[in-house]
């Protein structure tokens, strides 16, 4: 009997502290996981790495690209054609609705909005792009930036042909050529280094948040309409608020605004470099912090 | 010098929501770890699917995984691969990696053969000049001839095989991870292969080989782990392995 009761006692002791071990080694296991790294932002390691593999991107980007118009036979000049005819009508609809000359409102519409499609693709295709490379991520050790790469180069590639379409405006409506058209490379390198960080942001957040696709896609909708591209900011000026909501605190007016006065032969307002350059600072801090907490996460959102 | 070396090593598998994780989870990669509620956060669900797995590879070494489906086996291949990162624990590799674990990466069917080996390297890793060097050899490898400038599209399953086969296995690594996912093409091909299967594994220095068939570890490998719910039951010799993942089988 006491025997019995004796081996019960410890059994249910051993138990005890079984459990009570296990709890501890799993918060152990626990704090090593969280516990501060100290190997490098992951951040840059996949951004330099993914650099390094430009041709695997830069494939994938013009591939994306061909396959678009694969069996279609006037190809690429679908993007021009299907810009001039937007551009062409918006312009014409509005230009009589506002009592604007043709010759000013086009070449501006057009430029406005060919850098538009520029940032506005770019974001709705950063989204879902590495749900679609789930495959590949998962097989081989691939830097996540590769898709994003991708993404930003298949859109500068579509951006050139539908600078052709500008080009032929301009050409109509004779925008004269300024020194100031020397700043387009860099306003678009400003842009496409703003691009990089929402791009990479917005990939990972969409892997784990399937609604935020739907979220973007909705919100880009509205953001064409209150962002100064087919109505010139200047009509704002009467409200000043209007004004500082709508274009000076509007991101994506000074993502458009660094490409389309060079393009129309005006310069940037100093305002939009320093946006801009604040906007890349802070968006790459928030971009290393949010990678540095979930990067090792991201293949098992996919 | 060709290293692999797992401290602690887990893996859990997060499910947010039974439409979408779960499934995928469940259908998509073979895995059955332990269900649990992750105690840390408000009950979200997780599986186990590796639960602290410690040892270490050099140099020669030939490991075998076995074990029942949903043991970890693919999971375990995909962590040295460097897919899935451990969720705690760390993972040292020393060696190129070549990894047979699924065919098809970065396939395009609108493509042409030609083209898929060209994408295909590349994912891989290799340079253009490396690609252009062995194209020849991957297009005599599949013996496709002409069929390799029309789309992949065009191709029946068991071309397709045999031209995302000779993508995959056209590097020379160090390290090779191999699951046994090469179960298709004619009987011809498949010795064919094995063949090429043999000589990358007569290469690489250090190979992980996970397969049910006993039969095929012993005859490749020189250690063997055996694998339950995601965590070691036996590490070492194949013999020593193989016997005890049978007496688990016995045992029920």
């Amino acid at each position: 009997m006491v025997p019995e009761i004796a081996t019960g006692f410890i059994s249910m002791s051993l138990e005890v502290a079984h459990k009570v071990g296990r709890r501890f080694a799993l918060k152990k296991a626990s704090a090593r996981q969280t516990a501060p790294r100290s190997y490098e932002a992951p951040l840059w390691v996949d951004l330099r790495e993914g650099l390094r593999r430009w041709h695997l991107w830069f494939n994938l980007a013009w591939k994306d690209i061909r396959s678009r118009y694969r069996r279609t036979v006037i190809g690429p000049f679908w993007t021009v054609l299907s810009t001039a005819t937007l551009v062409a009508a918006l312009g014409f609809v509005n230009s009589t609705l506002w009592h604007v000359e043709i010759a000013i409102y086009l070449p501006f519409f057009c430029a406005g909005y060919i850098a538009w499609l520029l940032f506005i693709t770019i974001v709705n295709e950063s989204g879902p792009c590495l749900t679609a490379a789930e495959a590949s991520i998962k097989a081989i050790r691939i830097p996540y930036s590769v898709f994003i790469f991708r993404v930003l180069t298949r859109n500068l590639i579509v951006f050139g042909h539908n600078l052709v379409v500008f080009v032929v405006v301009a050409l109509i409506f004779a925008v004269r050529p300024t020194a100031s058209m020397f700043l387009l490379p860099f306003g678009l390198a400003l842009a496409m280094v703003n691009y990089l960080w929402i791009s990479l942001l917005l990939a990972a957040i969409c892997a784990r948040f399937r609604d935020v696709v739907q979220l973007v896609a909705n919100a880009s909708t509205v953001l064409f309409f209150v962002t100064p591209i087919f109505w010139q900011p200047a009509q704002l000026d009467p409200v000043p608020l209007a004004r500082f909501l709508l274009a000076d605190a509007n991101f994506a007016y000074h993502l458009v605004d660094v490409i389309r006065a060079p393009l129309l032969g005006t310069t940037p307002k100093l305002l939009s470099f320093l946006y801009l350059g604040a906007a890349g600072v802070f968006g790459f801090s928030v971009t290393a912090l949010f990678l540095r907490r979930f990067y090792d996460r991201i293949a098992y959102w996919l | 010098m060709a290293a692999i070396v797992l401290d602690r090593v887990c893996v859990d598998f997060p499910i947010y929501d039974s439409d979408r994780s779960l499934r995928k989870l469940l259908f998509g990669a073979s895995i059955g770890g332990v269900v649990r509620n992750d105690g840390t956060r408000r009950n979200r669900l997780t599986i186990r699917a590796l639960d602290n797995l410690s040892f270490e590879l050099h140099e020669g070494d030939r490991l075998g995984l076995i074990g029942q489906n949903g043991a970890g086996k693919s999971t375990l291949l995909r962590v040295i691969s460097g897919g899935y990162r451990p969720s705690s624990g760390t993972i040292n590799i020393s060696g190129e990696i070549a990894s047979l674990l699924s065919l098809g990466v970065g396939f395009d069917v609108e493509d042409t053969g030609l083209e898929n080996i060209y994408t295909g390297c590349l994912f891989y890793g290799m340079t253009p000049a490396q690609i252009r060097e062995k194209t020849a050899e991957i297009a005599a490898f599949t013996e496709l001839g002409e069929y390799l400038r029309m789309p992949v599209r065009t191709y029946s399953s068991g071309m397709q095989v045999r031209l995302s086969f000779a993508i995959a296995t056209a590097i020379d690594p160090d390290i090779l991870l191999l699951d046994e996912v090469l179960g298709a093409g004619d009987a011809q091909f498949m010795i064919k292969a094995q063949q090429r299967i043999d000589r990358l594994m007569s290469r690489a220095s250090l190979m992980v080989l996970a397969s049910h068939s006993n039969a095929v570890i012993r005859e490749l490998c020189n250690k063997a782990v055996f694998l339950r719910a995601g965590h070691i039951e036996e590490f070492g010799p194949v013999d020593n392995a193989i016997a005890a993942y049978e007496r688990s089988i016995v045992a029920g």
